[in-house]
């Protein structure tokens, strides 16, 4: 039986340039040697097939790349909860950490942290305290879902605030809006009992 | 309330709330700089922080008065939609009290971001680095062009 590494590399070879496909096994070999999760490998060889196989061959080489290596355990979930502004600067630092480690490229980290950042700061404002749940998903493109939960007293017109309508001294309309804008898919539940903000953040 | 990502299954990493009081915030500094005043924002910024150096600021100014304002925005990893409405509120102060104000410096991932959310920086001049923030508020380089013919001369 030949190692999963020689069948990665045969792979890659009805992919990519030989030159370039032992530099993508260089790459992961050299990152999995500074961690001791097995899986660590396969997340960095993901990493160069995003960066170096053209975009409408990807989903199938990850789907082959996936029955050698087995599947990831999906995902990493954190949840964080937010009760102060220091829990805002630990929530939307994560988001970005979070974002590096899927893969995300700078833009997409800045995206998700400010879309985390407004997130726990309506929390902290409106409600007081609740809580960030985050999701990393190894997807092409990586999506981090984001979802915000509290028991405040809720927003009275969510329509007005999702249509950017809605614009408050303090900013409140607008933060939502962007998230909106930023994320992939976007729920908004409010009532009296609470607020439920879910968001797909596409790195 | 059921919710997709509650249904699926999974260890969840938690982390606990940080009391207030640790790690609390350093000042932002306000630099006076040829009449004019700098003020470097950096790393994470927090909503206290701003506030705090929005009275400060507008207080030097009161007392010292300034030629200019210049927010060099540099250094700072991320700007929201609060963020931004508190820097354009104080840019906005220090204009009604006579004080241009030019932010610079902002991270192209930053920019786009803003943008992508549809926010904008109102009331705020910008400029590229601080170079030309300060150009734009009447600071010229002038260099001694004749000091290695002194040298010399020596």
């Amino acid at each position: 039986m030949t190692s999963p590494l020689a069948e990665v590399s045969k792979l890659l070879l009805r992919y990519v340039p030989e030159v370039l496909a032992q530099s993508m096994l260089r790459r992961a070999r050299a990152a999995a040697s500074t961690s001791d999760d097995p899986h660590r490998v396969y997340d960095e060889l993901r990493t160069s097939v995003r960066l170096f196989v053209e975009p409408g061959s990807q989903q199938a080489l990850l789907m082959e790349l996936e029955q050698i290596t087995g599947k990831r355990p999906e995902t990493t979930r954190e949840r964080i909860i937010v009760a102060s502004e220091m829990d805002v600067s630990r929530a939307r630092l994560r988001a970005r950490e979070l974002s590096q480690q899927l893969g995300g490229g700078a833009f997409g980290a800045q995206r998700a942290s400010t879309a985390v950042s407004e997130l726990a700061r309506n929390i902290v404002m409106y409600a007081g305290k609740g809580q960030i749940e985050i999701i990393a998903r190894h997807r092409v493109p990586p999506v981090l879902s984001v979802r915000a939960s509290d028991q405040g007293p809720g927003i009275v017109d969510t329509d007005a605030v999702l249509s950017g309508a809605y614009k408050s001294k303090t900013g409140l309309g607008r933060g939502l809006f962007g998230v909106k804008r930023l994320a992939s898919k976007f729920t908004l539940q409010s009532s009296p009992a609470g607020t439920i903000v879910e968001a797909d953040i596409p790195l | 309330m059921n919710s997709p990502l509650e249904q699926e299954d999974g260890e969840w990493i938690e982390h606990p709330s940080t009391p207030q009081s640790f790690n609390a915030p350093s000042a932002i500094p306000i630099i006076s700089l040829w009449g004019r005043l700098l003020v470097p924002l950096q790393g994470d910024i927090r909503d206290t922080q701003l506030q705090e150096l929005e009275e400060r600021l507008l207080n030097t100014i009161r007392d010292h008065g300034a030629e200019g304002l210049v927010i060099d925005a540099s250094g700072v990893t991320m700007l929201d939609s609060h963020l931004c409405a508190t820097l354009g509120r104080t840019a906005a102060a220090a204009r009604l009290m006579g004080v241009r104000a030019v932010l610079c410096g902002l991270d192209p991932t930053v920019a786009m971001t803003l943008e992508a959310m549809g926010l904008a920086l109102e009331h705020v001049e910008t400029a590229l680095v601080l170079e030309s923030a300060l150009d734009q508020l009447g600071v010229r380089v002038v260099r001694d062009e004749g000091e290695d013919e002194m040298e010399e001369g020596l």
